[in-house]
């Protein structure tokens, strides 16, 4: 197993400010959860970046590099996943890597 | 010279205080931590501590990519912070903030400084229960928070973390101030947030760290790699570490230690 909790990638600034202020920002977590795809544009995302959030996938975006914080931020807090079944959150069961 | 009367050492995961419905057995287990926690808080009023310092990490919350410290000591009057609904507002101890920070320059570590500091969950978990169990509305110890990076690569190395606690006491012990400090390290012990090993606990992995700071032989666990901290879900310990060295690997008490299924969530208890 490599190092988990690496160098933050560069290329996803941007998407580490939107995980960040859906962490710290209820009203943004709350626009987030009701229109994605306007705090996207806000936080001016790539279609890239678009794509790895509105798949909603921890592991998807942990392969392609993505802090694992802002995945946190994103899918646990913003996707609500923390308060999902405790099985939909044992990633290391479902997934093979 | 000031005097360390307590030191403690726990999880502080974002669930200790938004405990999620997720299942009887979870919201069990989080009860019998939270118990734990507010029984440091009892033992820390006990002991007449009028300083708590508490080492933590940071997961790009408070710190952001614009300027991420490896070390980093409040040295302010005033510490605040907000987690999920939960808002502390502390005081903070300036002139044993300011006196440590200054020590350990002297020692060679390179510690930033902050006057103002806005706490999150790595800080925010723990303590919320461990005032409570403090009785915090008629005592109200200071509080200094020590940022230990070990959680955003790259990270503090486990023996520098170790050296670090060393030094620490080393400073506390020829402070001026007739402080009665208690220390608290929080993170860990195993797990994955945020990975695609999220809901792995290493169970093995806790036992070999338990068994090791019950024995009063922590400091052989200043040797363990990076590369095995992060494969066993153990990255947080680095905190643990500094504490460690802060007590010269004196035995631990365990708490608690209660294997839920995202987190070896342990409270420790070290003799002082």
């Amino acid at each position: 197993m490599a190092i988990l909790y690496g160098y933050p990638d560069p290329r996803y600034l941007r998407l580490y400010k939107l995980g960040r202020a859906i962490h710290f920002d209820p009203q943004i977590r709350e626009k987030f959860r009701a229109d994605p795809e306007s705090v996207m544009n806000q936080f001016g995302l790539t279609e890239e970046e678009k794509q790895l959030v509105k798949s909603a996938d921890p592991v998807k975006m942990f392969k392609a590099g993505v802090s694992p914080y802002t995945i946190f931020f994103i899918c646990w807090e913003g996707y609500g996943l923390m308060h999902r079944p405790i099985e939909e959150q044992m990633l290391y069961k479902k997934v093979s890597l | 010279m000031a005097s360390i009367v307590g030191a403690f050492a726990t999880s502080h995961t974002p669930q200790l205080v938004v405990q999620p419905k997720i299942s009887e057995e979870f919201t069990r287990q989080l009860k019998i931590v939270h118990e734990a926690l507010m029984e440091v808080g009892k033992r820390i009023r006990n002991a007449s501590a009028d300083t708590l310092i508490v080492f933590g990490s940071d997961h790009m919350e408070t710190f952001w990519l614009n300027n991420y410290p490896q070390l980093l000591l409040f040295t302010g009057s005033e510490l605040n912070g907000m987690f999920a609904g939960v808002e502390l507002k502390l005081k903070g101890n300036p002139e044993l903030g300011k006196d440590l920070l200054y020590g350990l320059i002297d020692k060679g570590y390179d510690a930033s400084f902050a006057l103002e500091l806005e706490l999150d969950h790595p800080y925010i978990s723990p303590l919320y229960w461990i005032l409570q169990g403090a009785s915090y509305d008629s005592y109200q110890p200071r509080v200094i928070t020590f940022h230990i990076n070990s959680n955003v690569d790259p990270r503090i190395k486990p023996k520098r973390a170790y050296e670090l606690g060393l030094a620490i006491r080393d400073v506390i012990d020829n402070l001026k101030h007739p402080n009665r400090v208690a220390l608290i390290a929080t993170g860990g012990l195993s797990h994955f947030v945020g990975t695609p090993f999220y809901g792995k606990v290493d169970e093995e992995a806790d036992k070999f760290i338990i068994d090791k700071i019950t024995s009063g032989r922590g400091y052989e666990l200043s040797d363990l790699t990076p590369d095995w901290l992060d494969e066993h879900g153990e990255f947080e310990f680095r905190t643990w570490l500094t504490l460690i060295g802060a007590v010269r690997s004196s035995p631990a008490e365990i708490l608690t230690y209660q294997k839920t299924w995202h987190c070896g969530y342990c409270v420790a208890s070290f003799k002082v």
